[in-house]
């Protein structure tokens, strides 16, 4: 999928504007379905307790003590958006991309995510989290684009995916701890 | 050297490294009351969208 025609010229810088804008969208819509809807119902401690709850069965699920489908819209790039173009194709590939709504999940952290803006974010946190989900994603499109060797980049991620994943749930979970306590 | 450099740069797990260790410094800091709790939300996101770098 990455040799895609969205990858093309200066496409990945739509496709990471996509993203920004996917992430943004989704997160707007967890924070006023989770503010309108649950909170509401909700005592903060058992919202506390829920994201802690999903945070849980990810990491369990990611060292493989429980086999779980976390779900996802595990689609591929539609021809209709491939033909769009490199810039208003790519742009719409990003942006659904970046709502999460249709990408595959190789890690649950994203879940975890959702969870926390929908329970716990304010609305300019959750806003702030969105566009940074987005840039999150972007910043493995453009590092791969700065990458001398697009073949040696993808080996790279594949031999140090266990490392990488590892390290990012470390942070993850410090600041989880931090912004569900605050 | 240049090459060398920019390669260690671009690795994929540069990032991941970056963040990981913004990440406990950020909610170290927070938790101190040196940083808003907002920009411990902006590097778990960051680390969130990152984590599912491969799926593109």
């Amino acid at each position: 999928m990455l040799s895609s025609s969205v990858w093309r010229g200066a496409s990945h810088w739509w496709f990471s504007t996509g993203l920004v804008l996917g992430g943004l969208t989704t997160a707007v819509g967890a924070v006023a379905l989770g503010s309108l809807l649950l909170r509401p119902l909700l005592a903060h401690v058992v919202e506390v307790v829920a994201v802690a709850l999903v945070l849980a069965v990810v990491l369990l699920n990611e060292i493989g003590l429980i086999t779980l489908r976390l779900p996802q819209n595990a689609r591929q790039v539609p021809e209709v958006i491939r033909d769009d173009g490199p810039r208003y194709g790519a742009l719409q590939f990003g942006f659904e991309m970046g709502t999460g709504l249709r990408t595959y999940m190789t890690s649950g952290l994203p879940h975890v995510l959702l969870a926390g803006v929908l329970l716990a974010a304010s609305l300019p946190e959750a806003a702030l989290a969105g566009l940074a989900f987005g840039a999150g994603r972007a910043l493995m499109t453009l590092t791969r684009h700065a990458h001398p060797i697009d073949a040696d980049w993808d080996a790279a991620l594949l031999s140090t995916e266990k490392v990488l994943r590892t390290v990012l749930t470390i942070g993850f979970v410090a600041l989880l701890a931090v912004v569900l306590t605050h | 050297m240049m090459s060398g450099a920019r390669t260690q740069l671009t690795h994929p797990l540069t990032p991941a490294l970056v963040l990981g260790g913004a990440g406990v410094g950020t909610a170290a800091a927070v938790w101190a009351g040196r940083l808003p709790v907002l920009v411990a939300w902006v590097v778990l996101a960051l680390s969130a969208g990152y984590a599912i770098s491969g799926s593109v």
